[in-house]
């Protein structure tokens, strides 16, 4: 009698244990939105004279994407990604402006499970001015994948440009 | 004993935690439900607004055969414009990245190019030619393929109650035995544009796809073999293999736009690599990155742009002329062209990545310049810097010109123009105008900032 109750006891504190547990992580994974410093234009002393691309909104927004897609990626790998958002942006088979390229359903993973919404270091900044400038160490991909996660066939047909840190870049 | 006072305690107790946990979890899974009706409601907008803009644009295409006046012309080419580009930005918001319908994506741009050419065409001097009404009448009709089929697909959605998610599910799962009508529907479609033949899109289209293809077969020169590229790769950046200094070369596959051998270098010293591309046919290097940590900012952005003038110097580019800088994290970017005869050739830029804590430099990108260099014979412009300054809105304060060469908007095709900076309202701004027509080519705003400006020193 004694052990079923013991049993049944311990049952209920490993569920609560366990519940306690997915709740406190489910918190932990809904990252907060921090307001992003405001780095470039503040400083007056700054010599700027070139034509205007991208706003600084949709600059953080790209230096988001990148950062959440390629964080341990070499500053290649970077500039890399940043040049197949704007590659994609300037292809007819893509929308047209890059959040619409960025929030596209299913293209970008960081943007599916949420980090995109973590702060970007200044590596990933730069990356983006970069490829805004025409840096492009693809050659003009316009997908990339990780070939030790991709799960879906499909991507390993397109032809392969290059491999840079993780990610193998094509067309 | 003790333990039936114990167990009349925690009985109750854990009867209290399991209905507590019951009714979180029921809690957890309605709001779950109703963050899936919400992205549901969100696919479906999207869906049933596509076939919305697709019936719109049917109906306009149609209009645009029917209609016999040029007044009429222009407004209708400039719906089938709008609906066309809003048709595309729907497809951006439906879960199909995985599955190929990249085609009718295609097919949807080109018809907004299209049409927004002709639209803004003077069609007094020039109305639609044989061709442009053979284009519109086979964009109408496989524009009443694609509106069928959606149609088909819409009205599967709303009889069977079909789920936008479960769409998203099966093409996660990449499993190729579900039934999926959505799916399949899109399939159907994308396999009947694939097989329409290839529609005259006219002069302006064409030619920039022929540009593209230019670009991708490449530049001419004798095939390098991978020594040779190290050996080049080396000796643009000015080191020795050796003393820890350690070279890779990769051969890449076809993806790329150009062929070429990706270099990287790495030095002891600097603890991060030198990565370059060198074009395997005439072994130019097209671009390089510098992947090193910066220090603290020693030398003016006059220093820096010295130093990238005399760098593009010594690596064969000859004399060339800043015509933008930009200034962040510690690196001055210029944007280099040349000058033939007094005019600035801007297709041919050249920009180099100066780092402001050594005034070496950083980055290097000749892209345009590989592709866009050629021998060229300036024309004399036609119309005088005066009567040019006329044709700038006279609300605009110009402050400066020159003659340049640049990109035509029209077709791709080299334009002399007069370049006139100008101010309007606290914004720079640089004017276009072509220099046989007079035409006005292009007006850009320019971002600027503190600083001098590039043009007062040379």
């Amino acid at each position: 009698m004694r052990k079923i109750w013991f049993a049944g006891i311990a049952l209920i504190v490993v569920a609560a244990v366990f519940s306690g547990l997915t709740l406190l992580s489910s918190i932990e994974n809904q990252v907060v939105v921090k307001g992003a410093k405001n780095t470039a234009t503040g400083n007056a002393n700054q010599t700027k004279f070139h034509a205007s691309s991208v706003s600084e909104n949709d600059l953080r927004l790209m230096a988001n994407a990148v950062y959440g897609e390629s964080r341990g990626e070499p500053f290649e790998g970077q500039v890399a990604v940043a040049a197949v958002i704007l590659n994609r942006v300037k292809s007819p088979s893509f929308p047209n402006t890059p959040s619409a390229v960025i929030f596209e359903p299913r293209a970008f993973t960081a943007v599916a499970d949420g980090q995109i919404w973590l702060e970007p270091n200044e590596s990933a900044s730069k990356a983006v001015k970069s490829a805004l400038k025409g840096w492009d160490p693809t050659g003009g991909c316009t997908y990339y994948f990780n070939p030790e996660t991709a799960t879906s066939q499909w991507i390993w047909s397109r032809p392969q440009a290059k491999k840079i840190g993780k990610h193998i870049f094509c067309r | 004993m003790v333990y039936g006072a114990v167990s009349r305690v925690l009985f109750p107790v854990a009867l209290v935690a399991l209905v507590g946990a019951g009714m979180w979890g029921y809690q957890e899974h309605n709001e779950k439900n109703s963050i899936l009706i919400k992205a549901e409601n969100s696919y479906q907008r999207a869906f049933h607004d596509l076939t919305y803009h697709v019936d719109q644009l049917h109906d306009e295409l149609g209009k645009a055969l029917v209609v016999n006046s040029r007044k009429q012309m222009t407004p209708t080419l400039t719906n089938v414009w709008r609906l066309s580009y809003a048709a595309q930005s729907d497809v951006g918001q439906l879960p199909l990245t995985l599955m190929p319908f990249n085609k009718t994506e295609e097919m949807l741009a080109r018809v907004a190019d299209f049409s927004h050419r002709v639209a803004v065409r003077d069609l007094n001097k020039e109305p639609l030619n044989e061709k442009e009404y053979g284009t519109l009448k086979n964009l109408h009709k496989h524009a009443t393929d694609i509106q069928s089929e959606l149609r088909k697909v819409q009205g599967n959605v709303i009889d069977k109650q079909l789920r936008w998610m479960d769409v998203e599910t099966a093409l996660a799962s990449d499993d190729k035995k579900t039934d999926n009508t959505i799916i399949d529907g899109f399939k159907t479609i994308e396999k009947k544009v694939q097989e329409y033949p290839e529609l005259d899109w006219g002069v302006g289209i064409q030619s920039l796809d022929k540009k593209k293809q230019q670009r991708i077969k490449g530049i001419d020169g004798k095939k390098i073999s991978k020594e040779e590229a190290k050996r080049i790769a080396l000796d643009f950046v000015g080191k020795k293999e050796g003393n820890g200094v350690k070279v890779e070369v990769d051969e890449n596959g076809k993806g790329e736009e150009y062929s070429a051998y990706s270099v990287r270098i790495h030095t002891p010293d600097d603890k991060s690599s030198i990565n370059m591309d060198v074009t395997k046919r005439g072994g130019k290097v097209v671009w390089l990155m510098n992947e090193r940590q910066m220090g603290k900012g020693k030398v003016s952005v006059e220093q820096a742009r010295e130093s990238g003038r005399k760098f593009l110097h010594a690596h064969g580019y000859g004399d060339m002329h800043v015509a933008e800088v930009d200034n962040y994290q510690g690196s001055a970017v210029f944007t280099f062209v040349p000058e033939q005869d007094g005019v600035r050739i801007y297709p041919d830029s050249v920009v180099v990545d100066v780092a402001l804590d050594t005034g070496h430099v950083n980055a290097f990108n000749s892209t345009e310049y590989l592709f866009n260099n050629k021998k060229r014979t300036i024309p004399k412009p036609k119309i005088t810097k005066e009567q040019a300054r006329k044709q700038v809105n006279p609300a605009v304060k110009v402050t400066s010109e020159r003659l340049a060469m640049i990109e035509g908007k029209h077709d791709g095709k080299e334009v002399l123009a007069w370049e006139m900076t100008g101010n309007y309202e606290g914004n720079t701004y640089m004017i276009y105008i072509n220099a046989e027509t007079g035409d006005e080519e292009e007006v850009v705003k320019m971002v600027t900032g503190g600083g001098n400006q590039p043009r007062t020193a040379r």
